[in-house]
């Protein structure tokens, strides 16, 4: 992987997690806000210019990509770049948890 | 009966004032008067209707075709009114009533907002500063060698627009400087 784009991703922001995480399953902007809003209690919710300027910029660096366009609305799905963040991130939000909780992390989740 | 339906302002504001410029069209809905029109370098027409409070939003494409059909539907979606594009700027109106704090602004995060002062300091900031560098300097220079009418009068105009350009350039620097270090705080 190239080390630029994972110094910019890692960490990630709430806003380029989410929408990576969502992006598991092709999806449009406006059903990627309203999934997150769901998922979060309405704890994030992202908004359109955010959401637009954010897909582009991840569609720019690869880690999704176009899929379709219906009715004007675009969609999109992760990559194997934007798999292998996810997971990077996972990992590193795993450890930061079992952490917070006194435990010490083997490079794994499952220790 | 016999009241006005519309209404016309001036107010000029620089590429920086955006913000400004949102709270004074959300001001003027709240006494009746809806923004129908813009026309540069700051005329504005009103159109009377029911006092409300609304939301204005601008968003900066740089260019009209930017605001691509896909781009405008992700805003409707969201329950954004498009209106016109001025400049780059795209301007958007939404209710304030019904909605939650966080659905009425087009930007969550605080990086989105300056992704937007990075963009109108390259596509415009930039190139009033090469126009100032590149051909007011350097016809102020030229004019002032000559002694004839015209080249006097051409070097009033260059002063004069070399002062503007001066104080443009500073406010909008300024501007755009707080501006991000506001969001940079958040």
């Amino acid at each position: 992987m190239d080390g630029r784009i994972q110094r910019i991703y890692i960490p990630m922001t709430e806003t380029c997690f989410y929408i990576l995480y969502c992006l598991q399953e092709e999806m449009h902007g406006y059903n990627i806000g309203l999934k997150v809003k769901e998922m979060t209690g309405g704890e994030i919710s992202i908004s359109p210019g955010t959401m637009y300027g954010s897909l582009s910029k991840m569609e720019k660096d690869g880690l999704i990509r176009f899929v379709r366009e219906e009715e004007k609305r675009k969609f999109y799905i992760i990559t194997d770049l934007g798999n292998e963040l996810l997971e990077l991130e996972i990992q590193r939000i795993a450890r930061l948890y079992l952490n917070s909780k006194g435990g010490i992390w083997n490079g794994t989740e499952n220790n | 009966m016999g009241q006005k339906t519309t209404k016309r302002l001036f107010r000029f504001w620089t590429i920086a004032d955006f913000e400004a410029e949102e709270e004074f069209l959300r001001e003027q809905h709240k006494q009746g008067w809806k923004f129908v029109k813009y026309t540069l370098p700051g005329f504005y027409t009103f159109e009377a209707s029911t006092p409300e409070d609304v939301i204005y939003q601008l968003d900066f494409t740089d260019t009209k075709c930017k605001a691509t059909p896909a781009y405008l539907q992700m805003f409707a979606d969201y329950g954004w009114e498009y209106l016109l594009t001025v400049n780059g700027f795209n301007y958007f109106r939404k209710p304030a009533v019904a909605h939650a704090p966080e659905d009425l602004t087009i930007f969550s995060d605080p990086q989105s907002k300056i992704d937007m002062i990075q963009k109108i300091t390259c596509r415009r900031l930039l190139p009033i500063l090469v126009i100032l560098l590149c051909c007011i300097i350097p016809q102020l220079s030229i004019q002032s060698q000559y002694d004839d009418l015209a080249s006097r009068i051409l070097y009033g105009v260059f002063i004069i627009l070399f002062i503007v350009y001066i104080v443009l350039i500073m406010h909008i620097s300024v501007t755009l400087a707080k501006l991000r270090k506001k969001y940079q705080k958040d």
